[in-house]
């Protein structure tokens, strides 16, 4: 039986019975929640601990007045887990998914996001870490195709020795094979609290790519149930940070690792065609080498443009998205817009979308992408 | 020529087998002894019985059923009066059965993992056995290569040639060269550093094995950013071809790992020296030592997944009037290669479907020249837009063949673009990744999907095009009849007029056929075979593409066998 019908046979009974003897119909509840039997942190079926995700499934239940049921699937891949649990009927509430908007949930609904889940630089204690340059020219152990990775080797500059698991490279941290890890905080957290009794210091990052969210999803149909979730999570807060706490979860101050925060390393890119292709390329990467010490703050921001904002905003600010053509700034804002433009960077428009770079850009960064903006706008 | 009483000393018929498969390029028109029809994979048989005139009076003389539904792709063998047939899921199960009756001889079913199904990217199938010195040779998705009894399907030995956790699934059948058995593995897609091993025949031991990547310290380990190359890919999950003549062992080899090029070198189209030696290559191997002989890379710092591992089909073709050993490929992407096999030189490249992520192949560099501006190449945050063919190929492993009378090769292919841009964040087991997003979408040009395009590997000109509205039609074969046979995933098993393209006789299987047929001949009597059983994985890649190909027919596991009445 499935929460809402329990819920409603719970109300017939309880008319049925005129009052008289039903128990309150919250006690016939149950809740079936779909997780994954073996994921610690997050969730395991059996053993001491349960994770994150089940002793919050828990809380949640106890809110709702719920008895909770779990159904467990192993999510190796995730997409058919879904087909097989929730999208099947077989539950109430997945415990837990991406709270990230580009996440596909067609069939499902999800709550706020309750937990912060973000890459991470594992190092000892002495290591300082308050920015991705701190890592030059330590040895960095990553796991193979993850972001990571692929952002380093993108950036270029960086030593990188890569693992096929996040326990290869802790292992490889704890023989001094490499200097630092730069993994996934989660798996990290734990391993440490666990098996190498909290030596290393667990920075999360923040950043393109870098840094997410998780919420729980329910059937869209369950939009009743959805909002009593999402009630229980906002009163749950301080015992969510509890579990965080509990389960290793890194919780400081994340570093920001903007990709412009990194000066230009050996270029492992020639920056001029070479003459086996024969011709030049019109359109440069967003991740080639930014120019070293441009002494023209427009040419520097537009480097620097290209390389952070071009995702969304298009190679020189050119989208074909009215709303993300920076070219329009003037025209849109009149006399004011390099403040309004100054602003929406420092700040940022969450609502829209737009990060907030105060924290990761440098003043001077930010001026040379205004004086970008200034050769762009159309008349 | 073998006949029927050399069939009671196995070990004879074997060596007569190994000599001739290759040599006289299957002048045999009894057997089918190997997957590739002989030893250049040509798929060519010479019996004529059945022929285009014919051909309207093939039916069903029995069938087999596989035991294992889905994802069908073995082709059989057949030695003696015995053919030897596989299903999918493993093998699930190998069976040797009378080749006239189907009757039952033996089966072997060994024990696979379960939920080994997570480690295979595209699909659990398994394209059959190959025979040698009287036994027969499977390679399987826990990695393994075991020799089996050819007479009582006995398992003599067990070898594990890697670790299948690391994605590395066997799916093809090895390549028998003298004493020696040769396999690949997959893993492509999960980083896997890819290797080609030869093994005893008698014992199963290691002999030889070649990395298909090379570590920094170690020859071309230039050709790699960073440690890249210890997850490279590379791999050779496909049939190898075999020239006795030159001793060379010929393998293709997959994409490089992983997908986001940026990690493996440039993350544009000047990609320097960062080529990612030896992916979406062609290998040519000492059968005796492994050591790589030649090298050709078909598609340099691959960003599209361009697997190079398309069989390598051997023959003497007239070029210029001149007799020339080459080897045939029509790898996925677009561009049809001929080489000297002898010293991997390139005679020409031309593309055999529509194709537009590069305007031609060098000759002279032998590299291929991409679009400007990195249009057409996908990078990080960067996405290329209608990309032809898709990472599906302009063919895939489906074997075309080369067909000696009318000196043309019929390849499977398919019609099929796609979007594709690194960065999509993908979400496992409660982390992020970065990943590569990509989107199969209909073609660019023409208004089907998939195929038999007819090509003349000489004047690079496509003689015929037989359209399917899908696409990941079947493999192929051709016959001196004239007459070529291809399933498509409809479920139909098709016969061509080799010379024109009309279509002759059809069957429905019931069941959408990948699987290339086969021919034999025995006493007197030719016999035409194929396994339906329409894919499973595949369609997932292809969006509601994929969605068509699931619906066009049921699932199947089921061996036919045809004769002319």
């Amino acid at each position: 039986m499935n929460l809402k019908t329990a819920w409603i046979w719970g109300l017939v009974s309880a008319v049925l019975a005129a009052g008289a003897l039903a128990a309150p119909a919250a006690s016939a509840e149950t809740l079936r929640i779909c997780s994954d039997p073996d994921n610690l942190p997050y969730s395991k079926a059996e053993g001491a601990e349960h994770g994150l995700y089940v002793d919050l499934a828990n809380l949640v239940a106890q809110k709702l007045g719920a008895q909770p049921r779990y159904v467990w699937w192993l999510s190796m891949n995730q997409r058919k887990a879904l087909r097989n649990t929730i999208l099947a009927g077989k539950c109430d509430a997945y415990f837990a998914l991406p709270a990230d908007k580009d996440y596909g949930t067609r069939g499902m609904k999800r709550t706020q996001a309750f937990l912060d889940v973000a890459y991470a630089v594992v190092a000892p204690p002495s290591f300082s870490f308050s920015r991705l340059a701190d890592l030059k020219g330590k040895r960095i152990g990553v796991g193979f195709a993850t972001t990571p990775q692929i952002v380093l080797a993108a950036q270029g500059g960086y030593t990188t020795v890569t693992y096929r698991t996040d326990a290869e490279i802790l292992a490889a941290l704890d023989k001094g094979e490499i200097d630092v890890a730069f993994m996934w905080g989660p798996a990290a957290g734990y391993d440490n609290l666990t098996r190498y009794h909290g030596r290393w210091r667990v920075t999360p990052v923040a950043g393109e790519h870098m840094d997410h969210q998780v919420a729980v999803a329910v059937p869209a149909k369950d939009a009743a149930l959805l909002a009593r979730i999402d009630a229980a999570l906002t009163e749950l807060r301080p015992q969510i940070t509890a579990l965080a706490d509990k389960y290793g979860f890194p919780q400081g101050q994340p570093v920001a690792v903007g990709m412009a925060q990194v000066q230009a390393g050996p270029a492992d890119v020639a920056l001029v065609p070479t003459a086996a292709g024969g011709t030049p390329y019109g359109q440069p990467s967003p991740y080639r080498m930014m120019a070293v010490a441009a002494a023209d703050p427009a040419a520097a921001g537009r480097e620097l443009f290209n390389s952070t904002c071009s995702h969304c905003h298009s190679p020189n600010g050119a989208s074909p998205i009215r709303a993300r053509d920076l070219r329009r700034l003037k025209g849109k804002y009149g006399d004011d817009w390099l403040k309004e433009a100054k602003q929406t960077i420092e700040e940022g428009r969450p609502d829209a979308g737009m990060p907030t770079w105060g924290g990761t850009l440098k003043e001077d960064q930010i001026n040379d992408i205004l004086a970008f903006f200034k050769t762009i706008q159309n008349n | 020529m073998l006949n029927r009483t050399m069939k009671r000393s196995a070990f004879a018929l074997t060596a007569a087998a190994s000599a001739l498969l290759f040599a006289a390029s299957l002048a045999n028109a009894q057997e089918w002894g190997t997957y590739g029809g002989d030893a250049g994979n040509t798929r060519f048989s010479k019996a004529a019985q059945v022929t285009a005139k014919n051909v309207g009076n093939l039916h069903v003389k029995w069938t087999l059923q596989l035991g294992s539904l889905r994802s069908q792709e073995s082709t059989p063998i057949v030695i003696g009066d015995t053919m030897y047939v596989t299903s999918s899921f493993g093998p699930a199960t190998v069976f040797a059965v009378d080749a006239r009756t189907g009757a039952l001889k033996w089966r072997y079913q060994p024990d696979v993992p379960k939920g080994i199904d997570q480690y295979a990217c595209c699909d659990v199938g398994n394209r059959g056995v190959t025979y040698s010195n009287g036994k027969i040779f499977v390679g399987r998705l826990d990695a393994n290569v075991v020799a089996l009894d050819a007479k009582t399907g006995k398992e003599l030995w067990k070898t594990a040639i890697t670790d299948y956790k690391n994605g590395s699934v066997i799916t093809s059948p090895p390549t028998a060269v003298k004493n020696l058995v040769i396999s690949g593995y997959g893993g492509g897609e999960y980083g896997a550093r890819g290797s080609i091993v030869a093994l005893d025949q008698a014992t199963g031991k290691e002999v030889w094995r070649t990395y298909t990547v090379p570590l920094p310290d170690e020859p071309n380990g230039n050709t790699w950013k960073g440690d890249s190359a210890k997850n490279g890919g590379g791999a050779a999950w496909y049939v190898g071809s075999y020239d006795p003549q030159l001793n060379l062992v010929y393998y293709g080899t997959s994409n490089p790992s992983p997908w986001a090029a940026v990690v493996r070198g440039s993350d544009t189209s000047d990609i320097g020296e960062q080529t990612n030696l030896y992916t979406a290559s062609v290998l040519a191997l000492d059968a005796g030592t492994g050591q790589i002989k030649w090298h050709y890379q078909f598609t340099p710092h691959d960003a599209w997944d361009y697997d190079g591992v398309n069989e390598m089909v051997l023959s003497d073709l007239n070029m210029a009037g001149k007799k020339t050993p080459v080897l045939m490929t029509a790898n996925r992407n677009g561009f049809f290669y001929v080489l000297n096999r002898s010293d991997g030189k390139l005679i020409s490249a031309e593309p055999f479907v529509d194709m537009n992520w590069a305007s031609k192949v060098d000759l002279a560099t032998g590299r291929p020249v991409e679009i400007p501006g990195n249009k057409m190449r996908p990078g990080m945050d960067r996405k290329a837009v209608d990309i032809c063919p898709s990472l599906l190929g302009g063919k895939n492993w489906m074997p075309m063949t080369y067909d000696q009378s009318t000196g043309l090769v019929y390849i499977p292919t398919n019609n099929l673009c796609m979007d594709m841009v690194d960065t999509q964040p993908e979400y496992k087991r409660g982390a992020f990744y970065l990943g590569n997003d990509f989107q199969i979408k209909k073609p660019v040009k023409g208004d089907y999907m998939g195929g038999l395009t007819a090509w003349n590997p000489v004047t690079h000109k496509q003689i015929w095009l037989d359209k399917n509205p899908l696409p990941w039609t079947g493999g192929t074969m051709s016959t001196a009849g004239g007459v070529v046979f291809q399933g498509n995933v409809q479920g139909w098993f098709n016969a061509y007029d080799a010379k024109s393209g009309k279509q002759l006789w059809g069957f429905n299987t019931g069941s959408g056929i990948s699987a290339a047929p086969m021919t034999y001949t025995l006493d007197g009597k030719q016999y035409v075979a194929v396994v339906s059983g329409r894919t499973e994985s595949i369609p997932a890649f292809m969006g509601d593409i994929g969605a068509d190909v699931v619906n066009a027919s049921s699932e199947g596991g089921t061996l036919f066998v045809f004769a002319l009445n």
